[in-house]
């Protein structure tokens, strides 16, 4: 019992430094995948509040003659719908000084539907005093206390009290409302007035019954939404009434439309991080079991069972995910945090609460521990299962093989003697190239992408929300790509570490030394740079096409070379960081043993 | 002068448990063409003597002369350098690049050397001509021990070093290894250094130096060495 604690602690000890670089690649990965992913459950989570809290009509039917709704046409929508449900409103606009101000009439008191929220002051109390929606960038405002002249629709002015600041549920969006007397204009300052029973009455606010129904613009709500419009248009005649829904509503309708972008967009980067993070701890496992074939011969030789000693390696990779996934929590309620205060600047949303929604976060969680312990498992059974007397023998790739380049003379005798070694060395070993080549093509792509999104986001005013998403899957997928080169990096210089107490024996220079290791690397960080970006451009065009959002065409030229350069400049950066590796390797310890 | 010289050559370890004296107070001196062999029991010294004369680790005092150079006072890359172009070393378990073919491999060390023999002859000329373009997986152990030769004697080193060359190998051809050894001393004139806890090998040597505890017990010329075939362990 305590000899194989001692050597789990050893295991640990000899490759912390890959055990510290799973742990940051499950961060990133996990805190992306959780982050981005609870975005739009988060946002639809707050559409149903506002539309619960503020009772937001679903329904608004203007008349479409100056004198408003007949007495008749009242009693029949009253019928439809039921009296209860709606709530009737004399709404018109006046120009003064090239100013637009709209003026809505009705029972401020009563407070049924549409709830207006009193940011500041109180409800008024007899006809001399207003309330005034909230100074934004369009809306004037006004402060509470102020008196302003009113106009009438005839033509009078009446001066009254503002009692309070408010703010109305159908306006969240931070956008301009088009005025409806004159298209040009829009409107820049929105009263309240309150009267029991306006005189006229051209809006008719109607919410429907069933306030589940709605759930953040449901199918079966977009159903109800149409047959009532038929309804309204059939009893009341086209000529008569316009009947707009909540999806005319540009506030509610385009945050819900985002939302459902980015959680499209979720969906296919958190699939794609998945399976990068996935590839990588399984290669870097499988490799890591590779080197320690030595060790395994050893234990199986000593009569350890195959189980108890993959047990071991199994362990590392649990703990390895299990560290980084507990850690990715907070990175990931801080990344949903962070993309909705992002949204915010275009909507006013009540303050984030921390989302209670962890779908995302257990589910890649799960997946990822689960997946790469089995994984690690049945790949050192497999390794365990073997005769001690093969797992002595170094791995080799498959004896008298030649790399594809051999065959080509032409091309191969032009080569120097060290880069004929390079190649051999980097084409030789199949799963090895491909698993390496793969995750830093997946890393580059996932840039690209957020590069081409960031770019096509920038375009449009209003996609503010794109934008922040696109940042963020720039910065994370940068860090993942960084984490896989130096990862790569990493194994290689480990790997290799007998192969470099050779060349420095034989007397090879420090520059040598890692030159001969490192250019593996970059060639391998080369081709993947390049190869992801065609990969890129198919990925990149698929995206566009699902979220309808940006094309290629509308990306930066730069944006195709910039990528391939921040791959190049993250492999300089790792072989600067793991040059030190290279240059304190013993000679001696390494060359004197077999292990 | 002798071609090498070594003088109250000391190297002491340093480590948490406190000082150790790996070598103490060595001197011998041997010349060019010699065939050497330095005996004596595990953890005497033998491997840490070999790092010097390699130009591997630095004395802690004393002086190391090979050909005139003052080895025991170069410097990190200097000694590089030294390694480059003055020792060949063969190793216990032949640390062959596993990618590389047995050509490739000399051909590893000959392109780093101005002098360097051509790698196909020497190899070749150990017996392996017919095993040019033939991976280490695809040598027996005796095969891949010529390879780390070749590649030892076609850096045309000023001496050849080698540490426990047949330690991996079977009784014939672990001979056959010292044979090519010997030969190399004669035929390239070049030093040979063996270390080996092999005392029956003492017999083919034209000098023994044994050495106990860190210290050089005893060093003697062989006037009338015995063929490797002719000695039995």
């Amino acid at each position: 019992m305590k000899a194989s604690f001692i050597s789990t602690l050893r295991l640990f000890k000899k490759h912390i430094a890959r055990l510290i670089t799973i742990i940051a690649i499950v961060i990133v990965s996990i805190g992306f995948m959780s982050g981005v992913g609870e975005v739009q459950p988060t946002i639809k989570k707050t559409i149903n509040k506002h539309y619960k809290t503020y009772n937001v009509s679903d329904l608004y039917l203007k008349s479409k003659k100056p004198t408003g709704f007949s007495t008749e046409e009242i009693a029949n929508i009253e019928t439809m719908f039921g009296s209860e449900n709606i709530i009737k409103t004399f709404c018109y606009e006046v120009e003064d000084d090239g100013k637009i101000t709209r003026i809505y009439n009705y029972n401020l008191t009563a407070q049924k539907i549409n709830k207006l929220e009193i940011l500041e002051g109180r409800l008024p109390e007899n006809a001399n005093e207003v309330l005034v929606e909230r100074a934004t960038d369009l809306y004037e405002g006004a402060k509470v206390g102020d008196v302003i002249s009113v106009k009438n629709p005839v033509g009078g002015t009446i001066s009254c009290t503002v009692t309070g600041i408010v703010q109305n549920p159908l306006l969240m969006h931070r956008a301009e409302e088009t005025s409806f007397i004159n298209q040009d204009k829009n409107v820049s300052q929105v009263i309240y007035v309150s009267t029991d029973l306006p005189l006229i009455v051209n809006d008719v606010y109607v919410v429907f019954e069933n306030r589940t129904l709605f759930d953040s613009f449901s199918d079966r709500y977009e159903e109800r939404v149409e047959q009532a419009k038929q309804l309204v248009v059939t009893k009341l005649g086209d000529d008569n009434v316009s009947a707009l829904s909540l999806f005319e509503n540009f506030g509610l309708y385009s945050l819900n439309s985002y939302a459902e972008k980015i959680g499209m967009i979720s969906i296919i980067f958190v699939v794609f991080f998945l399976l990068i993070t996935l590839l990588v701890v399984y290669s870097t496992m499988s490799r890591l079991l590779d080197e320690e074939r030595n060790q395994i011969a050893c234990q199986k030789t000593l009569g350890y069972s195959s189980s108890k000693i993959t047990g071991k390696y199994t362990f590392f990779v649990f703990v390895a995910t299990l560290g980084g996934g507990l850690l990715a929590f907070g990175v990931g309620q801080l990344l949903t945090k962070m993309i909705y205060g992002a949204m915010c600047a275009h909507y006013d949303m009540p303050d984030y609460a921390s989302s209670l929604n962890f779908g995302y976060y257990l589910f890649t969680f799960g997946i990822i521990m689960l997946a790469t312990c089995l994984l690690t498992f049945a790949t050192g059974m497999k390794i365990a299962d073997k005769k001690p007397v093969t797992l002595l023998l170094p791995k080799t790739a498959k004896v008298g093989k030649k790399v594809l380049m051999e065959r080509i003379p032409v091309l191969w005798n032009r080569l120097s003697f060290r880069y004929k070694s390079t190649f051999r060395n980097v084409f030789l070993f199949k799963s090895r190239f491909f698993m390496t080549v793969v995750s830093i093509i997946g890393s580059s792509v996932l840039l690209l992408a957020g590069m081409g999104l960031f770019d096509c986001a920038v375009g449009y005013k209003d996609a503010v929300s794109i934008v922040a998403i696109a940042m963020v899957i720039i910065v994370f997928s940068a860090a993942l790509s960084a984490l896989v080169i130096y990862n790569i990096t990493n194994i290689n210089v480990s790997e290799r570490n007998r192969e470099i107490a050779t060349l420095m024996v034989l007397g090879y220079h420090e520059k040598e030394v890692t030159g001969y290791i490192f250019r593996e690397v970059y060639i391998m960080a080369f081709i993947g740079a390049l190869l992801g970006l065609p990969l890129g451009y198919v990925f990149l065009d698929f995206v566009f096409e699902l979220i309808n959002f940006g094309s290629i065409a509308q990306m930066n030229w730069w944006t195709w070379v910039l990528n391939p350069i921040i791959t190049m400049f993250f492999t300089f950066l790792a072989t600067l960081l793991l040059k030190n590796k290279i240059v304190k390797i013993d000679m001696n310890a390494s060359l004197k043993s077999i292990e | 002068m002798a071609f090498l010289k070594l003088e109250n050559v000391c190297k002491e370890y340093k480590s948490e448990a406190g000082a150790f004296k790996a070598l103490t107070d060595v001197n011998f001196e041997l010349e060019n063409g010699e065939f050497v062999v330095i005996l004596g029991p595990s953890g005497a010294g033998k491997t840490t003597l070999l790092n010097l004369l390699g130009g591997m680790d630095s004395a802690t005092s004393g002086d190391i002369i090979l050909d005139g150079l003052i080895i025991s006072q170069l410097h990190k890359k200097e000694l590089t350098n030294y390694r480059r172009t003055d020792v060949g070393f063969v190793f216990q378990f032949y640390n062959l690049m596993p990618n590389m073919t047995a050509k490739e491999n000399v051909e590893l060390a000959t392109e780093i050397c101005k002098d360097a023999l051509d790698p196909a002859s020497v190899l070749t000329d150990v017996g392996l001509g017919e095993r040019l373009h033939n991976f280490p997986a695809q040598l027996s152990g005796g095969e891949q021990q010529r390879v780390s030769i070749a590649r030892a004697i076609a850096k045309n080193p000023k001496i050849l070093l080698c540490d426990e060359p047949t330690g991996a190998l079977d009784y014939i051809t672990g001979k056959n290894i010292l044979r090519l050894l010997y030969d190399t001393s004669k035929k390239n004139n070049k030093l040979v250094i063996v270390v080996t806890h092999n005392q029956a090998l003492k017999d083919m040597a034209d000098r023994v130096i044994s050495i106990k505890n860190g210290k050089i017990e005893k060093v003697y010329v062989n006037k009338k060495p015995i063929p490797i075939e002719e000695i039995e362990w």
